[in-house]
């Protein structure tokens, strides 16, 4: 009996005008926006490798300026990710590039620069289909589901035989999934050899895995709206008024709520601005060197009065015992507070972004988001490793560079004094070249995920349950 | 064959929708019941068929409980709605095909559904068409068809004349005469009293959900149906001949 229900669900979802509908979309939307997506990141891949040239030549040919604090002397470039092919994710609103400056790590442009008015508009990837389109393809697939019935008085008819009520319910859910789902994973095979036919790596397991977790995502996802899109039949007799609700629906869940969500965390938890931190930061080096400009002259004053001989090696001595510990300890200070007004800042964006974060999670759409950003390596994973890999970085330039310039007046006289000494170390050569950003773990990737996961699986559990519940209780 | 006991359904604890209903359609009998919007023919039907539970008594299919056996139930009973709009981009065949597997018919032949299809006076060009083409008429006669494919004992029949013109009217009457011929319990609700009296052996006034009057055929026959009816539905008193 329940076949022969989905039977007849899966033909009457097939000779209806929104099955054209779908099909228009998925054929077309599916494989054309990975193809372009795919030249989109190829086009990002050689920027990306032409920056990272340039960036090199440059410095061999005019290495920076070390003495500017704020001159960046190296760069840490994002390497786009293939798997931004299917969502563009946060990648093109990430910096493009660290800059590692005495002041601390300076962010680059973005990917938004050149293109803010498309991203006005609003990325066409994989993920926008999944998450917009077809939330909405699945609600109209679904919103007559039981009160299309009613209205047609089939549903009595249906009912009169015997039949019921959850296998009703059920042919209805998997017969037009199933029809829904057919479509949608035939493209997205037909997209992924588009891909592979333009030269995607495919074949990679750390690529492969990935997409066969999204197509699984995707579908939960979809399932989602079909069992909010029930839920909404069950409720309602006139198909017109269920169409109503259930585009409010949509448009509350979709449009709304992920991005309610971060205005509503942005009053309850504000934050500075980047450009307040670096301006204290700036105010509080020049501070600070006032500092140690004015120690070091006292103490030079107070040890050799007037009589200072620059040229004198042992005098360069006695001077680099005088200023070692003033300079240790500007080095120590400037590092100590600028860590804690980072370490302030980071955590205000971070209570600001988890505010979001979790009231964003009212809306499944949030949760796909998410889940298929973190597992394109678009998504918030990949963010925080990129800075945690320029911060590490910038350390490291700390420890074995930065550490070693004095910009005080005498440490400048100093230097001009031994310009010209072969046996001096150039200054490139003591730059700790830009690490690689390692990948995310599949394993982490989907750690991170889970609870997302598992918010799509309630959503579906929870309206479908209420769904029979209700019908089980209504009468016919 | 189809029977009520005490049938009741109470709405808000004090709105009597049907009020101890206890009739008995027997085999090869067609039962009208009569009453005007609200007097609980729909919510009879709907209790006949499990669509909405008894608040107390019971109906019986079969001697099976309906209330506390749909399912089984179910099985004896076809229900032929007011409005049959079907799977309007199905065809006939397609519409009768589906009914007939939901009704628990195996392997049902083309060859069957086209004899039932003609059976019911549908053209044979209808057969391929879709039914958002067919007129009221039309769909009722496909109704019929999924009762008749359906072979249930008994056929519930909820305001099938309404909005029929004469003919079809008359030719929905022949075939239910047709289905009491083959011993079919048929239970009918309806405001058209001349149809009533022309097919009914038995005749029910549902008045706000209370059973006023049960005529039999010989009863029908004999008595002013319509001022009857105008007297238990509206208090209708007929005038005295005052010239006499």
């Amino acid at each position: 009996m329940l076949m022969t229900l989905i039977q007849k669900e899966i033909m009457h979802h097939v000779l209806s005008v929104r099955f054209v509908a779908l099909l228009v979309m998925c054929v077309l939307l599916i494989p054309l926006t990975l193809s372009i997506n795919y030249r989109r990141y190829n086009q990002n891949l050689v920027d990306y490798q032409e920056s990272v040239k340039r960036t090199q030549g440059e410095a061999e040919e005019n290495p920076p300026n070390a003495q500017d604090p704020n001159a960046e002397v190296s760069k840490f470039f994002l390497k786009p990710t293939p798997l931004s092919v299917f969502a563009n994710g946060l990648e093109e609103a990430l910096p493009a590039y660290l800059g590692m400056t005495r002041n601390g790590v300076r962010q680059g442009s973005t990917g938004l620069g050149q293109a803010s008015l498309s991203y006005a508009l609003g990325n066409l990837d994989f993920l926008f289909i999944v998450g917009t389109v077809f939330s909405l393809l699945a609600l109209l697939f679904t919103f007559d589901a039981v009160a299309g019935e009613r209205e047609a008085g089939t549903l009595r008819i249906n009912l009169s035989n015997s039949l019921p009520r959850d296998v009703f319910l059920w042919s209805k859910l998997i017969g037009g999934y199933a029809v829904f789902v057919i479509p949608f994973l035939v493209s997205f095979l037909m997209g992924l050899l588009l891909l592979v036919w333009q030269g995607f790596p495919l074949g990679e397991f750390n690529i492969a895995l990935p997409m066969l977790v999204l197509a699984v995502i995707s579908l939960l996802y979809i399932a989602v709206f079909f069992a909010i899109g029930v839920f909404i039949s069950t409720y309602l007799d006139n198909s017109k008024t269920a169409l109503i609700i259930a585009f409010t629906f949509w448009v509350f869940a979709v449009l709304i709520a992920p991005r309610g969500a971060f205005v509503v965390a942005k009053l309850v938890a504000s934050t500075r601005t980047e450009q307040s931190v670096y301006t204290e930061k700036t105010a509080l080096r020049n501070n600070l060197m006032k500092d140690k400009e004015d120690k070091i002259q006292k103490r030079i004053g107070e040890t050799f009065g007037t009589s200072l001989i620059l040229n004198d090696p042992k005098m360069q001595e006695r001077l680099g015992e005088i200023r070692k510990p003033i300079e240790e300890q500007f080095r120590v200070n400037f590092q100590n507070q600028t860590e804690k007004i980072d370490r302030d800042y980071q955590r205000e964006k971070d209570r600001q972004e988890q505010v979001g974060e979790i009231l964003s999670r009212i809306a499944p759409t949030s949760s796909l988001v998410y889940c298929v950003m973190n597992l394109t390596q678009t998504g918030k994973l990949k963010r925080d490793l990129y800075f945690q890999t320029g911060e590490r970085y910038y350390r490291q330039l700390d420890d074995t560079y930065f550490s070693e310039i004095s910009d005080d007046t005498l440490a400048q006289m100093l230097q001009l004094a031994n310009r010209g000494n072969p046996d001096a170390k150039s200054e490139k050569n003591k730059i700790t070249p830009p690490p690689t950003l390692t990948e995310p773990a599949l394993s982490e990737t989907l750690r991170r995920s889970a609870s997302d996961v598992f918010l799509l699986c309630l959503f579906a559990l929870v309206f479908t349950t209420v769904a029979f519940l209700k019908f089980f209780r209504s009468d016919i | 064959m189809l029977e009520t006991r005490d049938l009741t359904k109470v709405y808000n604890e004090d709105v009597f929708a049907v009020n101890e209903l206890s009739l008995k359609v027997d085999d090869g009998e067609i039962y009208v019941v009569l009453g005007a919007n609200g007097a609980g023919k729909s919510t009879t039907m709907s209790m006949l068929l499990n669509f909405i539970e008894p608040t107390s008594g019971t109906a019986l299919v079969d001697d099976i409980e309906i209330p506390k056996f749909p399912l089984e139930a179910k099985k004896h009973l076809a229900y032929v709605s007011e409005n049959v709009e079907l799977y309007r981009n199905f065809t006939a065949r397609q519409n009768l095909s589906f009914f007939a597997k939901l009704g628990g018919r195996k392997n049902v032949s083309n060859a069957e559904i086209d004899a039932t299809l003609g059976r019911v006076g549908l053209p044979d060009e209808a057969f391929g068409r879709r039914v958002k083409t067919f007129s009221k008429g039309m769909r009722q006669r496909l109704g019929i068809a999924i009762t008749i494919m359906k072979n249930a004992r008994a056929i519930l029949l909820d305001e099938p004349t309404s909005g029929l013109d004469p003919k079809g009217g008359a030719d929905f009457l022949n075939l239910l005469r047709e289905l009491r011929e083959e011993g079919k319990s048929i239970f009918m609700s309806t405001h058209d009293i001349f149809r009533a009296k022309e097919i009914a052996d038995r005749i029910g006034i549902l008045v706000q959900g209370n059973l006023e009057r049960e005529l039999t055929r010989e009863e029908i026959l004999r008595e002013n149906l319509e001022t009857l009816y105008l007297h238990y539905v509206a208090g209708y008193e007929p005038e005295e001949d005052t010239a006499a």
